[in-house]
């Protein structure tokens, strides 16, 4: 079990002994990802492996005990992070050739501290772990560009926040349940709100503040926008596909069963006060996400907002607090995780190439990049939950489970959500991949192998979850039903709905979907001969630009994209501007420090201020 | 041990040859700074702790005496270990007044963790306000002068404050020695009690650098040289703070039955909030580390003033982590702004990439006084909330604006560490690799007690135990009370 942990701290070390070799580093890093996803491999099913490390330090009167230790869930969670992260490790040779910093040492000092999060058995290795992860991003996602600076410390000061509410709710629950085990205070926690609700409530909402934040839902909605436009891209791959899921992990180990069996005021029979609470906050980043993603004009931040969406879905599907939308939840992590690296490693590739992330300059890019097209086009479809790609199964899921709690509103949210979702996904296809190519870019080549072969597998692991679902629902139904969850191992292709008449065998949507594809090739090759026509054609609906007084042969249509749909929205978002609101709130920090800077540094009155400090003692000494 | 009395009387003599050495002043600060770093540890060594030492054989409570604790002989070694520190940064001072002020200094810190009672405390508290006045002054241009002198005021106002307290004393209960003023209190009445507790807090938070007594902190620390901060931060810093564990919490443990110990709280809190808001905009790192120094006294303020033996605990960790991360930021600063010819941390971009061990020791400091986990600073943060939480609702409140104050800690930090490590050309700028040895080292310690916390909580406790055993351990030894 510690050498899971051991290997990416001591490959930390010699990496940094060789940051300056980005050849080896890069090669270490991927040799040390690939050790850790064998080692998952090889402890899956053995759930009783642990490992404790006992101090002499004293809290609470007792001797603190830190420890790791294999739990089904974390597995989970841990062996497809692992799985992806070696993808893009992969991925990160060919791209950090010519980069002049290099990310690596940091990265992998944020792996050990994931692995140390999903298998944590108390939460003081969990919070210890958590800050780690916390301050190491912000390094990693500036990397020494000042242009990174501000969207890091936008994260940084986030991340510290909801470290600090966590501190308080651990420190609370220990008082109250004695321990720091997290199985045990949750169960700690499930008694304090039956007894004290208010206490109970209270902690409970300083815990899933601190994941929110760290998911990414509504009220911090903001982070993945300003963090992922400037950090380094094969890192911003691995964090918004992998690491933005650490928020899920301990909602759905800690939150989820609490809030699932708490005794708490219900809402129209259908589910109780938090459940709702959790609904609505997973409800509302779907849709603002989805809404803000259709206005983007830079693809990195239209590709966050559709993450903002993607949590909301996940939230969603805990809400309903029934085991088919707990199962869709945590199938749509690993398939968004799978779906969003994917889309991240094109868009990485295209920056490789073009040094452009506004999709406005860009276009075209299919003549010159068709592996990137192909895997960024499996990737959107994937997206928009289309079957036979991989995003469909878990959609489909959370909505059944939705629909069979009668909780239609939050239904109607997702589904309005993936709607939404067609549109900024054709939006950014349409911009980067298909249109004119510029000029300036007509050079361009498709990525090298290295690059490339990465992309390809996230193809057909994209496929190979679609068509067969088993290959995740197993281990995760396995893993549910390790930790206790009443379950069905899931079988290879079929998925299990929660209504009537639900089961649903993806094969034989492959099948149809087969059918299609030669029915197609058929048209294709029997039918009428295809003619090749001047892209200028079809391009200009009949009209002759130079009438018009335009250039005949470069048109871009991709900006300002859905104009008349962001003037319908405009008023909304106006007036939900969160932003708006933690700007000024560090104005307010500035300006304070700017008032206190004053004070010191004429430091006059000191002796006058030490009266008052006198006086503040006596009135405390001897009247109060 | 009579010999103990030697850890203040030669740098004592040290302080008047300094007059006719010279050019062997140098020489001579590090052999007197050896000597009492080396008596330190022999003393730890021998064995015979404690012990009590009555000067000129007048027994205690009639005579002075030096008392050596467990307590008593950590401190003596921080402050010598940072006096030895600090005195390697010293280059190009030829004159011999800053070699004197420097042995005064010295002689009176390590008296005032030595002393035994009351009055020597003050005076060597005296002594060395004055020395640090004088080195603030050294570089003789507007900003220090006008900076010793603001700190002269402050502190001889707080020094009539504590004359007062002591002659308050000296009339109710007839004593000046520490271990017959804690027997004799209980007898008082509670508002003597609490006159005698207001006028003495009041002079130590100068020292402590508590809002509102601690204007004199900003300014003191721009306005003089690396060196002198560090002899501020080290030696008569943690002899401050040694003042304060040994006389509130083993002389008025009684503090916290009166609202004086909520008052402390609040004031506390104030001071991290200040501290820290105020370093968020500021650009000179000396000033920034400034700001942090007094949030930092702040924090182990609270932690002093929640009472209960696992805050005092974490109180101890903020010492031990606050003590070495500042050594180390200093030394940073200086290398750094020595390199850039500027203190402004927006200069010195870049310098991380060419030496990288110096920026990544600062960061390692920075991460610890930030309270992040794997270093020093998280102990005592972690055991500081545990108990804040469990004490009330004014405790409540004040951690979760700790809390709170140390995000903004945390971004004002890892920023000036981004720009160490942000991409610039630095080929002009040289900085001998040597220096980097010192905060490498004690960074590593910061990360070994944050690692492995075991050897250092031995030492708390031993400490601790000697705070919940005062008669026993403390007060029996001196009074040789059987």
């Amino acid at each position: 079990m510690i050498e899971l942990l051991l290997v990416p701290l001591i490959t930390t070390l010699v990496l940094a002994f060789f940051i300056r070799y980005k050849r080896i580093t890069w090669t270490l890093f991927l040799a040390a990802n690939g050790f850790v996803l064998y080692k998952l491999y090889s402890i899956y099913g053995i759930w009783n492996l642990s490992y404790k490390v006992d101090t002499a330090y004293k809290i609470l009167g007792a001797e603190l005990t830190l420890g790791v230790s294999n739990n089904p869930i974390g597995w989970y969670f841990a062996f497809f992070s692992a799985l992806i992260t070696l993808l893009i490790s992969l991925f990160s040779i060919g791209f950090n050739k010519n980069s002049r910093s290099n990310v690596s040492v940091i990265w992998m000092l944020i792996i050990f501290s994931n692995l140390g999060i999903f298998f944590a058995q108390d939460w003081v290795t969990f919070f210890m772990m958590w800050e780690l992860m916390g301050w190491t991003s912000f390094f990693a996602i500036t990397n020494g560009k000042d242009k990174a600076l501000d969207g890091a410390k936008y994260y940084l000061a986030l991340s510290l926040f909801g470290a600090a509410l966590m501190l308080i709710a651990i420190s609370v629950l220990a008082q109250y349940t004695g321990t720091f085990q997290i199985f045990a205070s949750a169960y700690g926690l499930l008694q304090i709100i039956n007894s004290s609700t208010k206490l109970g409530i209270g902690i409970l909402l300083l815990f899933l503040t601190t994941f929110l934040i760290k998911s990414a839902i509504f009220p911090f909605y903001m982070w993945p926008q300003k963090v992922y436009s400037e950090g380094p891209e094969d890192y911003i791959t691995f964090m918004s596909s992998v690491m933005i899921k650490y928020g899920i992990y301990p909602m759905a180990i800690f939150i989820v069963p609490v809030v699932g069996s708490a005794d708490l005021p219900m809402i129209l029979n259908t589910g109780n006060v938090l459940q709702y609470t959790i609904g609505y906050l997973g409800a509302i980043s779907a849709i603002l996400g989805t809404i803000l993603a259709i206005f983007q004009t830079d693809m990195k931040k239209l590709f966050a907002y559709s993450s903002v969406a993607n949590m909301g879905y996940i939230l969603l599907g805990f809400s309903s607090m029934t085991i088919v939308g707990f199962e869709g939840s945590l199938f749509h992590v690993v398939n968004h995780m799978i779906l969003k690296a994917a889309i991240f490693l094109t868009l990485a590739a295209v920056v490789f190439r073009t040094g452009e992330s506004e999709m406005h300059k860009l276009g075209g890019l299919v003549y010159r990049m068709p592996l990137t097209f192909m895997t960024f086009l499996l990737g959107i479809i994937a997206a928009a939950g289309i079957p036979p790609l991989n995003g469909f199964g878990s959609k489909w899921m959370i909505i059944q489970a939705l629909m069979s709690k009668r909780m239609v509103v939050f239904a109607i949210a997702m589904i309005f959500a993936s709607t939404g979702a067609f549109m900024y996904l054709f939006r950014a296809l349409a911009s980067i991949f298909l249109g004119q190519l510029p000029d300036r870019y007509k050079d361009v080549k498709e990525v090298p192998p290295t690059m490339a072969i990465p992309m390809f597998i996230m193809m057909v692991i994209m496929l190979l979850t679609g068509v067969v679902p088993g290959v995740v629902m197993k281990p995760l139904t396995s893993a549910l039903k390790a930790v206790g969850y009443n379950v069905e191992v899931a079988s290879w292709t079929t998925l299990e709905g929660s209504l009537k008449n639900s089961v649903i065998d993806l094969k034989i949507v492959f099948y149809m979907f087969v059918a299609g594809v030669i029915i197609s090739a058929l048209m294709y090759f029997f039918g009428n001969k295809s003619e090749k026509v001047p892209q200028n054609d079809n391009y200009t609906a009949g009209e002759y630009p130079e009438e018009w007084g335009v250039d005949a042969d470069r048109f871009n249509y991709s900006y300002a994209f859905y104009q008349p749909f962001k003037e319908m929205f405009e008023p909304l978002l106006e007036s939900v501007s969160i932003d708006g609101f933690f700007a000024s709130i560090g104005r307010n920090f500035e300006f304070l420090s700017s008032t206190i800077q004053g004070l010191f540094k004429r430091g006059e009155g000191a002796v006058l201020l030490f009266s008052i400090g006198v006086l503040l003692l006596i009135l405390g000494g001897l009247i109060i | 041990m009579n010999s103990i009395v030697f850890l203040v009387v030669i740098p004592l003599i040290a302080a008047f040859l300094s007059l006719f050495l010279e050019k062997l002043n140098k020489l001579a600060m590090y052999i007197v700074t050896l000597f009492n770093l080396i008596f330190s540890i022999t003393v730890l060594m021998s064995g015979n702790i404690p012990f009590n030492v009555a000067i000129g054989g007048w027994r205690a409570p009639f005579g002075i005496n030096f008392v050596v604790t467990d307590i008593t002989i950590y401190f003596l070694l921080l402050v010598n270990i940072a006096a030895l520190i600090s005195i390697t940064v010293v280059n190009n001072i030829k004159e011999y007044q800053f070699y004197s002020f420097y042995f005064v200094l010295l002689a009176a810190t390590n008296g005032m963790v030595l002393t035994g009672d009351m009055f020597n405390f003050y005076l060597f508290t005296e002594l060395s306000t004055f020395a640090i006045a004088g080195l603030v002054a050294y570089k003789r241009d507007r900003l220090s002068t006008g900076a010793a002198l603001k700190f002269l005021i402050l502190s001889s106002t707080a020094s009539l404050f504590s004359l007062a307290s002591i002659g308050l004393i000296y009339k109710t209960l007839g004593t000046l020695n520490f271990a017959d003023i804690a027997l004799k209190l209980s007898k008082l009445n509670q508002a003597s009690y609490n006159l005698i507790l207001i006028l003495f807090l009041s002079s130590m938070l100068v020292e402590l650098k508590i809002f509102p007594f601690n204007l004199w902190v900003v300014k003191s620390y721009e306005g003089s040289i690396t060196s002198v901060n560090m002899f501020t931060h080290g030696m008569l810093g943690t002899a401050g703070i040694y003042g304060a564990i040994r006389i509130l919490l083993i002389v008025f443990p009684n503090m916290y039955s009166t609202n004086i110990s909520k008052v402390l709280i609040i004031l506390s809190v104030f001071t991290v909030l200040i501290g820290e808001v105020g370093a968020l905009k500021e650009k000179n790192l000396v000033k920034i580390l400034a700001f942090s120094s007094m949030a930092q006294m702040g924090v182990f303020m609270f932690g002093i003033a929640l009472g209960s033996f696992e805050s005092i605990k974490g109180a101890l960790y903020i010492v031990v982590s606050n003590y070495l991360a500042k050594l180390v930021m200093f030394l940073v600063t200086k290398q750094y702004s020595n390199a850039v010819e500027s203190k402004n941390y927006i200069d010195m971009k870049g310098l991380g990439r060419k030496y990288p061990i110096l920026a990544i020791s600062f960061t390692i400091a920075a991460l610890s006084l930030m309270g992040m986990p794997f270093f020093a600073g998280f102990w005592g943060k972690f055991s500081i909330v545990v108990s804040a939480l469990a004490l009330g609702k004014l405790s409540t409140i004040g951690i979760a604006i700790l809390l709170i104050a140390s995000v903004v800690e945390g971004v004002y930090y890892l920023r000036i560490s981004h720009t160490f490590f942000a991409e610039k050309d630095v080929n002009s700028v040289n900085i001998s690799r040597v220096y980097s040895l010192i905060p490498f080292v004690l960074a590593a310690i910061i990360l070994a007690i944050g690692i492995y916390p075991n050897f250092i909580e031995q030492i708390l406790w031993n400490v601790i135990d000697e705070i919940k055993n005062a008669p026993d351990k403390y007060i029996n030894i001196i009074l040789s009370l059987k």
